[in-house]
């Protein structure tokens, strides 16, 4: 019987040894052959050390195993610094200077009736395995996409072009469906980081089906761009890339080759770890989702190294928090009830938690305000004036509750029995970070003040697009992304045009006729203003959705080992973690000067 | 047995199945043992005393911004204040009725419905025992801990009471099946036979004869179905799941980590409630450990000599 | 009637599988919202209007057999499933589930198994010393307060020990299984990096369950001591220690072996807290993440792989026991 028992125990601890030991040598790491399946081999067998690393602690831990950005697996792609480093845009749109940076183009034209453009590509660009980049990937890339029954990121490049062709081995030229002025901002660069085109090497990809193909294979150079870095190594817990010294954009003399010989995007684990990181100068980077504005000062204290965008605030993201109002259910239908519910808010308040204990950032309008657009909205205060959406109120909004036959009983505004209530479906914290916890408890306690009985729902991110999509809510908490350097993206999103995500469910024939009209117009052009004006002026009286917040979200950069970030005093292009336009940055990097 | 799945926590309810044999009848049992008095007052004293303390400190004092965020334990605030504005002590005098509410509500359900269903199951035996026990052995090979994420994660407005029932409906069949186990033992006992022989009904018998011998047994799984349900609770929302319009102690504990209370060294955030939930969880385990020893009085005297 | 039970008992381990593969899957497909729309909708939220959205949605749907009847995607789950098949990640197409878990399943087992046969060990030892009346009572004393670790869960030890060793003295890692950057200096450090991380998940989970198996441990001695084979070792005059391992530890280990292979069959299903606090990249991470895209396939492989594992420890201990302990009956009740 002891016998039977020791042989258990046996079994067990052999097991475990067994199991234990597969822990030790990470099955999942694949290293790449020294220079397999490349025809230049960068590193010449040298580790990088520290100094020579450039590690990014990215929001989510890398995944790995895709390398194809148009297969539906969109966010390991972002994760693994695929997108930004290995990869490279037709162009890079700056938010901070609104313009469209040629890269792998060097310019573009569309016809007159905008209904064609015609691409012009560099001749000394290469793929990381030295073939010739040329417009026959890009062309490939393109019908590829067009054929396809559902290519993730580039939907909306099907729905847009009819054709493509290559004129010669540097010009392309792309058919449209219709007259789309915006095309080549919104479709061909860098725009925002879901969405963009992304030329894929028509060498490797023939033969294979363009959408199960993972294109990713580490031992034969896969995933393969034009960039200057490429993928070597994936483990549970970092993506390590390697520099590619014979870089085309290098050895053509158009760019520095970007100081960091190696670069490591790892999680940088929950605020805590991710405080911890860079205090300790482990990472050089994080942003997005972790660390909060409270945790950058901790570690800011400990390393004054440290930098965030702009002193203690963080860098504006494109998407600013509103609350989408669904203005098909009674009473919210009334557009006076939803300007009662904006008055109703305390926007200070939640900049205060959005945003400890940095500069105020409540939202005017649903715009992130970036340079270009921040002016238009200047320009047109008067707007604001009239429609003052940062204005708490409880006076006015209890005017309005009264106009409308309400009578304040127990705390609560009430008519014909019924009291007011708002379905408030919210993101939970396990959906979008621990604040919105306490957007949650703010929310609740301001509107119970003003006389408002919330029903809160909250819900993860599944749960909440899923109550978007089917309208069962009357506010919602989302992000309102769209423009970035001209306003027609934003405004169109509260249109009936097809595929908007107008989950409000607001409709104004005028103001989609107007916002149509500046869809035909051409960013820069001076009647945008105009238009601008007009289709606000709707929008702020009906308010379809209250701005709460301009979310500015800490960027915090490590100066010791690598300076030069962007900053808003040094602001070359937008600090993101997400976007392609990563590569604008460490292009610019440089190593810290006294030599750590 | 299958109680860590549930619970990460111990319970000795567990060994009491094996090491208890056959609860006497009747016997008069010392329920004044200073672990029983003491658990009792660790695991007490707090409620009391926050139910008391909440006619000194008003609920305004838990809102955000009711106060200068992270302030330091002072006069003004005994605990501090954490990350947006809440004093931290008003806090936990919140949120530890609601906490122990929610723990005693499950633990009270899965004891109540695990007890009826093992008396039956093991009365009877027949088809009603093979249904208690197919239906409770499916039930423990079911990995509970990942089937409740999946429920709190797509039920985002659970409430708190919610959530105490789905816990509780992973928490009967084990005691059940000790229940179960007793009452095969007990059924068998001559006051038992005697009384079936003089046809007194099923049910009184249930009540009346075999449920009295029960009590220490059961109060020992109910014990151990509070701190195991408390365990779950608070694993869930470290998580980020769970209820968030109710203040918990758990949700107090998941705000200060989350907002990053270790790394910015706001120790009066999150060190309160952790502790707070650590005397809990050994009052109850002295409390069982003393029920444990009522039902097994040789582990009273080992415990005691040498 | 050996094999009869043996028999029964293996079916029943299959109704559980299937019961628990059944509910799992209605319950994450009736649940709101499904990977696909998830996935859109992050796209249209974070980028501008997505003209052909839903026919995207829908194209996806049709991809992955989303938009057939419920009750057919189940015959087909349950008949892929019957041929071993896991089916592909949607969020992380074209990744099998089974390379994910694959990738987890070793760090999950490394971390938890050890811990779990250590505090058994340890634990056991010091149940037996306990209960042993000729242990000093200092050191009993002592023993009881690692018992008190029994009481509390192990992510409540896990925290304070996460800011004393990682943010108070900085001298461990404070969450991940090893280090970014990589080590250098071959393969003893890369194999004592991976043990500096372990070494506070870890360590929660010992200080929990050794007190957990010293309870059991410790109940079980005390009805030993009372037992006559002991009174009559004692009566021969056997040296103390003799007593203590070959007549009283020996006769009360059996029932702890019974309960560490209950909880190793736990040992998967109860990794998803200590692996959420120390970012440790385990299948419990790996659940974590497929609930929050409601990535449907892999939900659902990973929970069959812990049923298959707490229901697994279960049957095999039940048609063992009979093997190691004669006096229980085939059948038993």
């Amino acid at each position: 019987m002891i016998g039977a028992a020791v042989l258990l125990i046996v079994l067990v601890v052999v097991i475990v040894s067994v199991a234990g030991g597969g822990g030790d040598d990470d099955t999942s790491t694949t290293r790449a052959a020294s220079g397999g399946g490349t025809a230049t081999s960068s590193d010449s067998g040298r580790e990088a050390g520290r100094a020579e690393t450039l590690v990014l602690g990215q929001y989510r831990a890398p995944t790995g195993k895709i390398g194809n950005p148009y297969v539906q697996a969109s966010d390991a792609l972002v994760s693994d610094g695929l997108h930004e480093l290995v990869y490279e845009a037709l162009f890079y749109v700056n938010y901070q200077t609104g313009r469209t940076e040629p890269w792998l183009a060097t310019g573009y034209e569309y016809s007159d009736d905008n209904r064609t453009v015609t691409l012009r590509l560099r001749d000394d660009v290469r793929w990381a395995d030295g073939t010739p980049f040329s417009s026959r990937d890009v062309v490939y890339t393109m019908e590829q996409i067009l054929k396809a029954r559902a290519p993730f990121r580039a939907a909306n490049i099907q729905g847009a072009v009819r054709s493509i062709r290559a004129l010669s081995p540097t010009e392309v030229q792309i058919d449209l469906r219709a007259p789309n002025p915006r095309f080549v901002d919104s479709e061909l660069s860098s725009y925002v980081y879901t969405a963009n085109f992304i030329p894929l090497p028509e060498h490797v990809f023939r033969g294979e089906d363009f959408e199960t193909f993972a294109f990713y294979d580490l031992a034969r150079g896969l995933p393969m761009g034009t960039g200057p870095y490429r993928l070597t190594e994936v483990t549970a817990s970092a993506a390590t890339l390697q520099r590619d010294d014979d870089w085309w954009a290098a050895r053509a003399g158009f760019s520095e080759l970007p100081a960091p010989r190696r670069v490591v995007y790892t999680s940088p684990g929950p605020e805590d770890s991710a405080v911890a990181g860079l205090e300790s100068s482990q990472l050089d980077y994080a942003g997005q989702s972790v660390p909060s504005v409270a945790g950058f000062i901790a570690a800011r204290e400990r390393n004054p190294k440290l930098v965030n965008w702009d002193g203690d605030l963080g860098w504006l993201d494109p998407c600013p928090f509103a609350l989408t109002i669904n203005t098909t259910r009674r009473p919210w239908d009334d557009a006076e009830l939803r300007w009662a519910l904006n008055a109703s808010l305390d926007k200070e308040q939640f900049s205060r938690l959005f945003n400890t204990p940095g500069e105020p950032t409540a939202a005017r309008t649903t715009f992130p305000e970036y340079p270009q657009l921040s002016a238009l909205i200047d320009e047109n205060e008067d707007l604001l004036a009239t429609y003052p959406t940062l204005d708490h109120d409880l006076e006015r909004a209890a005017q309005i509750f009264e106009s409308k036959g309400y009578r304040r009983e127990n705390g609560v505004w009430t008519k014909d029995g019924e009291p007011l209530s708002l379905a408030l479906n919210l993101f939970s914290p396990a959906a979008l970070g621990p604040v919105w916890g306490d957007a949650a408890q703010l929310l609740n306690q301001q509107l119970r003040e003003a006389g408002i009985a919330v029903d809160l729902q909250p819900g993860d991110f599944n749960t909440v697009a899923a109550t978007r999509a089917d309208g069962r809510f009357d506010a919602q908490s989302w992000f309102e992304c769209g423009s970035v350097t001209d306003p027609w993206a934003t405004l169109n999103r509260y249109t009936h045009a097809p595929g908007n995500d107008n989950a409000g469910r607001w409709r104004n024939a005028e103001y989609d006729r107007l916002v149509a009209q500046m869809g035909e117009l051409t960013p820069g052009d001076p009647r945008i203003g105009e238009l601008y004006a007009q289709a606000m002026e709707i929008w702020l009286r009906e308010l379809p959705v209250i701005p709460l917040n301009q979310r500015p979200t800490p960027i915090v950069m490590n100066q010791t080992y690598w300076e030069n970030w962007p900053t808003a005093d040094n602001g070359y292009t937008q600090p993101a973690p997400f976007g392609m336009n990563f590569h604008q940055v460490i292009t610019r990097l440089q190593p810290a000067g006294d030599g750590q | 047995m299958a109680e860590t799945d549930l619970t990460p926590v111990a319970s000795p309810a567990g060994t009491l199945a094996e090491a208890a044999g056959i609860a006497r009848p009747r016997e008069p049992r010392r329920w004044r043992s200073p672990q029983l008095v003491l658990g009792l007052l660790l695991f007490l004293s707090p409620l009391i005393l926050s139910l008391l303390a909440r006619l000194l400190v008003g609920q305004e004092d838990t809102e955000i911004f009711a106060f200068d965020p992270k302030t330091k334990p002072s006069a003004d605030h005994l605990l501090g204040t954490d990350g947006s504005g809440r004093d931290v002590l008003a806090v936990m005098i919140y949120s530890t009725a609601p906490t122990f509410q929610m723990a005693i509500v499950a633990g009270l359900a899965g004891t109540v419905v695990g007890t009826a269903a093992g008396i039956v199951s093991g009365y009877f035996r027949g088809p009603a025992d093979t249904a208690v026990r197919g239906i409770s052995d499916v039930m423990l090979g079911i990995p509970a801990f990942a089937m409740l994420i999946l429920v709190a994660a797509v039920m985002g407005d659970l409430s708190l009471i919610g959530l105490a029932l789905v816990i509780a409906l992973f928490s009967w069949p084990l005691v059940a099946r000790a229940v179960r186990s007793q009452v095969l033992t007990l059924r068998e006992q001559p006051f038992v036979t005697i009384s079936r022989l003089s046809n007194r009904s099923a049910a009184s018998i249930m009540t009346f004869e075999l449920l009295p011998n029960l009590v220490t047994f059961v109060t020992a799984m109910f014990v151990g179905a509070i701190s195991g349900a408390l365990a779950i609770a608070i694993g869930l929302q470290l998580i980020g799941l769970g209820p968030i319009d109710t203040q918990t102690l758990g949700l107090a504990l998941q705000n200060a980590l989350s907002a990053g209370a270790l790394s910015q060294g706001l120790w009066w955030w999150w060190l309160p409630p952790a502790a707070l939930l650590i005397l809990f969880f050994l009052g109850l385990f002295l409390v069982s450990l003393a029920v444990d020893e009522i039902a097994n009085p040789r582990l009273r005297k080992a415990g005691r000599n040498g | 009637m050996t094999l009869d039970y043996a028999l029964r008992r293996i079916a029943f381990f299959f109704v559980v599988v299937w019961i628990t593969v059944t509910a799992m899957f209605f319950l994450v497909h009736l649940a709101p919202g499904d990977p696909i729309t998830d996935q859109v909708t992050r796209m249209q939220a974070s980028g501008q209007a997505l003209s052909a959205g839903p026919e995207l949605i829908e194209e996806y749907r049709r991809q992955f057999g989303l938009d057939k009847p419920l009750l057919e995607q189940y015959v087909d789950y349950v008949k892929e499933l019957a041929q071993g098949n896991l089916g592909y990640s949607v969020t992380n197409f074209p990744t099998r589930v089974t390379t994910l878990i694959g990738d987890a399943l070793p760090w999950t087992l490394g971390l938890l198994a050890t811990a779990m046969v250590l505090s058994w060990v340890v634990g056991s030892l010091l149940g037996g010393l306990m209960a042993w009346r000729s242990t000093p009572a200092f050191a009993r004393g002592l023993m009881s307060s690692v018992m008190l670790f029994a009481a509390i869960p192990y992510y409540l030890v896990a925290l304070l020990l996460l800011y004393v060793f990682a943010y108070e003295l900085q001298i461990l890692p404070t969450g991940g299984a090893r280090d970014p950057l990589g080590t250098s200096g071959g393969p003893f450090a890369a194999v004592l990096d991976t043990f500096e991380h372990a070494l506070l998940p870890g360590l929660s989970i010992v200080l929990a369950f050794t007190g957990f198996f010293m309870l059991g441990m410790r109940s079980m001695m005390v009805s030993v001591l009372g037992s006559d084979h002991l009174l009559l070792a004692e009566a021969k005059g056997l040296p103390e220690r003799r007593i203590f391992l070959r007549y009283a530890m020996r006769t009360a280990i059996l029932p702890q072996v019974t309960t560490l292979a209950i909880y190793m069959g736990y040992v998967v299903s109860g990794s998803i807290l200590v692996e959420v606090l120390f970012s440790y990249p385990g299948l419990g991470k790996v659940l974590v993440s497929a609930v929050d895209a409601r990535d449907y396939p892999v939900i659902q492989g990973v929970v069959l792989m812990m049923v298959v594992t707490t229901a697994g420890a279960l049957l095999i201990l039940d048609l063992l026991y009979p093997l190691i302990d004669p006096r229980i009956r085939y059948g038993r009740d």
